[in-house]
């Protein structure tokens, strides 16, 4: 298996110094950054698996630099901040953030949730067909493709995921916890604000009337059923 | 009379034109003089009138009984004027005091309205009362401060417990002599303490209740300023406190995640030495940076909340310099520190950590907010008789209309508040340091081009100075 490459970018040198010895020893190829301005510069001249982000950073913010690099990519993306209220996690997610940790952290905790978000759903163990096709909206698992309406749409790795599982469970609740722990991994459960952020980004993008959706529609205080009429 | 008399004869008028006259001339001094020389003047006319002009002339006696009605008519006519125009002059007088007293009372209220913030109410009180009514002695009884304030201290008019008493009963008081007046101070029911004055003579007990009743209005207004003063007061150190855990979490937050990262990652895996001795060193100089936050929280804590005291001597701006540099090497983080220090430069007279700690604060700003791998520069140099430091940074600069505020306390400005921790704290302790030891702290920035302070600190004027430790304390 390759190495995967991680980029670090915070304005803390001591903080990318101690990321870099450790995410080496874990088997990780690190590259740094110091700014939002650099990591633009380091992600055009190379493809990066993830990026650590800091939140809290002079010049271009975290959350605005996440926002761009989504944009343009669909790199995992972990957000690290010293604020750990809600409504920090939901601007991260909202940022296009996949995870999201608070300082200080322990490596080990660190790693487990660089390992969730490079994490992909194996599809090979669902009988679904390479191809599903409902309304305007096709999925291509093969590809990782959304269409909708012939026009090509960009879906973040963990959108795709929780997308492609929802519409391969059709026409059943899906508890919040079963979801999480699918779609980011087994140490995950009781992230509901992930869901909702997720769920919402994929509702805009794939309904009509993301205020009152026709497919992805929410179980209150159970979960999520995706609407599959044939 | 006489000469009224005397005129009569030689014109030879007749005796109804004499009695006219007479009349008019009562009438006036009537009018002019109390009612006795009213009278005199009446019954003196009635004699001149008689002797000269009426028949048999040249004695007193009275022939016809008409004449007896002319006399009548003078005395009536004196008695009415004189009672008249003494009525007249009653109300102007009650009129010319009314209107003294509403000017001394608008007098009063005035001055205790705008009331020198400095001086103890209750001698303001008292000082305006011995001024409006100019009396010799003034009591005023607060019933919240509990003590009676007196002018002169002792007083021969009233006792002054007779103030708690009347504050007490709510009830005036007066000496049997009429020389001294206790008034309750009264806001609706309450009553709020008493006012007393002595002297031989004493304004009305209605003016005495007017001024009581201003009196009461400034207690009560006095009283509300300070409770807004206490609340400004505590909303302040809230605020305090709110700012400096948010940004103490930031600041202390940031060593311990490399801390935490480094000693987690040294429990987990097997490391090689090198590995080992790397995340080893940067546990130990975080320890290093969390001591000096936690030394400076202290510092600037208790600087924020009390004088500095200084322990001044004599050093050059070269170690103080290069020390602050030293304290925050760490965070260079591949900016480029440029030093130009003029060997030749006079030693200051100055406290040594406290100018080291605010040239920290100007220092760490600046790699604060300048980008990595951008350049500082710091020179020092003298000017007359000024040594002058200046750093300038690469940063964005302070933006225009931030100038002045950002040496306030506690503020920051709107584009760095979410964005970089920090109390607001910094520059506020860094001008009150410098100021306190005869310097000045200069800022020239140019928006988006960085930013450039400059401490200025008088040089040593005397060498023997050197090496005799001085303690003075500034507020």
């Amino acid at each position: 298996m390759t190495k995967a490459k991680i980029l670090v970018v915070d304005d803390e040198p001591q903080i990318r110094r101690v990321l870099r010895t450790a995410l080496a020893v874990a088997g990780f190829t690190i590259a740094e950054a110091q700014s939002a301005d650099q990591a633009f510069d380091k992600v055009r001249e190379e493809r990066f698996d993830l990026i650590l982000l800091d939140v809290n950073m002079p010049g271009m913010s975290g959350l605005e630099a996440c926002a761009e690099l989504r944009r343009a990519s669909e790199v995992a993306i972990i957000m690290l901040t010293v604020r750990g209220g809600e409504t920090d996690k939901v601007a991260a997610l909202d940022a296009g953030a996949d995870d999201y940790i608070t300082k200080p952290f322990g490596v080990p905790e660190l790693l487990a949730r660089i390992r969730a978000s490079l994490r992909r759903v194996p599809y090979l163990t669902t009988n679904a067909p390479a191809v599903i096709r409902f309304g305007d909206v096709e999925i291509n698992s093969d590809t990782r493709h959304v269409t909708v309406s012939g026009k090509d749409i960009r879906f973040t790795p963990k959108e795709f995921d929780l997308l492609h599982y929802l519409v391969t469970h059709p026409n059943v609740t899906i508890p919040h916890t079963k979801l999480l722990q699918t779609v980011w991994g087994p140490d995950y459960g009781n992230e509901l604000a992930y869901l909702h952020v997720f769920v919402n980004q994929i509702r805009k993008k794939i309904e009509e009337d993301p205020g009152n959706p026709r497919y992805l529609l929410t179980e209150l205080r159970v979960g999520y059923r995706f609407r599959l009429l044939d | 009379m006489a000469i009224v008399a005397a005129l009569g004869r030689a014109v030879h008028i007749n005796s109804a034109t004499a009695g006219f006259t007479f009349l008019v001339l009562i009438l006036g001094v009537a009018t002019r003089g109390r009612l006795s020389e009213a009278i005199t003047a009446s019954l003196l006319s009635v004699a001149a009138y008689n002797f000269f002009f009426l028949p048999p002339i040249g004695t007193f006696t009275i022939a016809d009984p008409e004449n007896w009605i002319a006399l009548i008519a003078f005395l009536v006519t004196a008695v009415t004027a004189s009672e008249l125009s003494a009525r007249a002059r009653q109300r102007a007088d009650e009129a010319h005091a009314r209107r003294a007293e509403l000017e001394r009372m608008y007098r009063f209220s005035r001055a205790l309205m705008l009331g020198e913030e400095d001086a103890p109410f209750a001698q303001q009180v008292l000082k305006q009362v011995l001024d409006c009514f100019e009396v010799e002695e003034a009591a005023f009884y607060d019933r919240d401060a509990g003590a009676v304030a007196t002018s002169p201290e002792q007083l021969s008019g009233f006792e002054p417990s007779m103030a708690k008493t009347v504050a007490e009963r709510g009830e005036s008081w007066r000496s049997a002599a009429g020389t001294a007046l206790v008034v309750p101070l009264k806001l609706g029911s309450t009553s709020l303490g008493s006012l007393g004055i002595a002297d031989h003579t004493i304004p009305s007990e209605l003016a005495m209740q007017s001024i009581a009743q201003l009196v009461a209005i400034a207690i009560e207004r006095t009283r509300a300023q300070e409770i807004s003063a206490r609340m400004e007061a505590s909303r302040e150190s809230e605020r305090l406190k709110a700012t400096l855990l948010d940004a103490l979490a930031h600041e202390f937050k940031t060593p311990l995640t490399s801390v935490k990262a480094a000693t987690t990652t040294l429990l987990a895996s097997p490391l090689s030495p090198s590995d080992q001795r790397e995340l080893v060193t940067i546990v130990d100089e975080e320890a290093d940076r969390m001591t000096r936050l936690v030394s400076d929280s202290i510092e600037l804590a208790r600087i924020g909340s009390a004088p500095i005291s200084l322990r001044s001597d004599v050093h050059t701006m070269g170690e103080i310099v290069a020390l602050a540099a030293d304290n925050l090497r760490s965070l260079f983080d591949g900016r480029q520190l440029t030093m130009d220090v003029d060997p030749d430069l006079p030693a200051v007279h100055a406290d040594k950590t406290m100018t080291e700690l605010a040239l920290r604060q100007i220092l760490n700003n600046a790699l604060k907010y300048s980008p990595a791998g951008s350049e500082i520069a710091i020179r020092a140099r003298q000017e007359g008789e000024f040594v002058l430091i200046t750093v300038a940074d690469h940063g964005p600069g302070i933006a225009p209309g931030e100038e002045k505020k950002i040496f306030e306390k506690f503020y920051r400005a709107p584009d760095v508040r979410k964005r970089v921790p920090g109390t607001g704290l910094g520059l506020s302790i860094t001008r009150e340091i410098i100021e306190s030891q005869g310097g000045k702290v200069l800022l020239e920035s140019e928006f988006r081009g960085g930013a450039s302070f400059t401490i200025t600190l008088p040089i040593a004027s005397s060498p023997k100075r050197n090496g005799v430790p001085q303690t003075r304390d500034q507020s």
